[in-house]
């Protein structure tokens, strides 16, 4: 503003350090260790990002799988992180893991952060979003996740391979998004508080278990398959989506989305209908 | 200020002063928007007048120009409204300079106000999405305070990332 000068100047690094960190923690872990190359003060800037961000994507393409995965294990390394799950004082708040990819499963196997699903216990104090897409792991090791972090507001679990009946039981939790389109996946979800729930795939399904849902206010089930007594039942669960006659009318739900792939209901499709 | 704040519902304004003298007339709903000011307000109580000097008028007029938009739709948050808000936002900053941007993402750390950095730390994350570290470091003006030499020797140690 007083200096005309200031046009050229670098303001980027005039920026102080908790702004800097917000804006690499929007990036991808591989866009933010680029950044080091910059400058001293970028050179060890990513190592306290609260965010562990790896797609084996980019606009460019695929990464090389071996390149890739050396990239995530020596970045674990680097930052200490590859304990994050039995450290108590991590402050990592957003794990996610993208894996587009066709991979073999040999390949997979030898990934790093697989074996990170194998430890004893897991505790990420911060943690309050986590995404994992086509990432290895197993039914236990996802149980031991998401208690591990009372504060995840956000689960995405979009076909990961190797679970099959896994248990998400949280009271923290607010965003619940489950995805399967090849393997057999009953989600077992406890999660009282949740807000809004997004599930897809013909591979999907899902038990609500008791508890009610008081503050579900957005429900979507999209090519998803489902009996109709099962959607009686758990319109039971579901006080604030408002519920109209005994056959599911229009005016059933305020916030409901269903779009059933091969609904096993044998009294027709065209009831679900999308009110928003 | 001798007008003592009045127990009805009636709307208070509040005086913010610039660093250059310039005052802006607001509602305390609106200026409440930035964490600093509400903190002032709850602290100071009465206090009308609000001085800031550490940001120029025109970067607080930006920024009181966000949290008039923003501050409206607490009452009413229905998603029709959320999406008018979120192409207002898309309008706000899409044109910023970096000069611009540089000074509001300075005010709106400095006023504390939450969201408004998001939107703009946004911006400049998505400025930097996609580039080559060239061109990042051509795009922002960063320059490479590293002696001759060491950046490559940084290069092939980090091979894993480089490469």
């Amino acid at each position: 503003m007083e200096d005309p000068t200031e046009e050229e100047e670098d303001q980027f690094s005039k920026l102080p350090d908790p702004v800097i960190i917000d804006i690499l923690s929007l990036l991808s872990t591989f866009e933010a260790v680029q950044m080091s190359i910059l400058s001293k003060r970028l050179r060890r800037m990513w190592y306290s990002l609260p965010v562990l961000c790896f797609h084996d994507c980019s606009d460019g393409g695929f990464f090389d799988l071996r390149k890739f995965n050396k990239f995530v294990q020596t970045c674990l390394e680097k930052t200490r992180k590859n304990d994050l799950l039995n450290v108590t004082d991590t402050p990592l708040t957003k794990i996610e893991f993208v894996l587009r990819q066709p991979q073999k499963k040999s390949v997979t196997d030898d990934l790093y952060y697989v074996r990170l699903w194998r430890l004893q216990s897991v505790s990420l104090p911060s943690l309050a979003s986590l995404n994992l897409e086509r990432v290895k792991l197993n039914d236990e090791a996802l149980h031991k996740l998401v208690l591990g972090s009372p504060c995840l507001k956000e689960l995405i679990l979009d076909d990961c391979e190797g679970i099959s009946r896994p248990i998400i039981s949280s009271l923290s939790l607010k965003l619940l998004e489950a995805h399967s389109e090849y393997d057999e996946v009953t989600f077992h979800v406890g999660a009282a508080n949740l807000e809004s729930f997004l599930g897809t795939g013909v591979a999907a399904y899902f038990e609500f278990g008791l508890s009610s849902y008081g503050t579900l206010r957005e429900l979507s089930l999209i090519r998803s398959r489902f009996a109709d007594w099962w959607l009686e039942e758990l319109f039971l669960k579901l006080p604030l989506l408002e519920r109209g006659g005994p056959h599911l009318s229009r005016r059933i739900a305020k916030g409901l989305q269903l779009s059933p792939a091969h609904s096993q209901a044998s009294r027709g499709e065209d009831k679900y209908a999308i009110i928003r | 200020m001798s007008s003592s704040s009045t127990t009805t519902t009636t709307t208070r304004l509040l005086m913010l002063k610039a660093s250059d003298g310039v005052t802006f007339e607001v509602e305390e709903a609106v200026a409440t928007k930035l964490g600093a000011i509400n903190n002032m307000v709850e602290e100071e109580g009465s206090e009308d007048l609000i001085c800031l000097p550490n940001v120029n008028g025109k970067f607080l007029g930006m920024v009181l120009e966000w949290c008039k938009k923003h501050a409206n739709n607490n009452t009413n948050s229905d998603k029709g409204n959320d999406e008018v808000n979120k192409w207002w936002d898309k309008e706000f900053v899409m044109d910023l300079d970096q000069n611009t941007l540089y000074h509001l993402l300075m005010a709106a750390d400095y006023l504390s106000g939450t969201e408004l950095v998001d939107l703009l730390t946004e911006k400049v994350a998505s400025m930097i999405r996609g580039k080559k570290v060239e061109e990042i470091r051509e795009t922002f003006k960063i320059k490479s305070d590293f002696l001759p030499g060491q950046e490559e020797e940084i290069r092939k140690k980090n091979s894993w990332a480089f490469e």
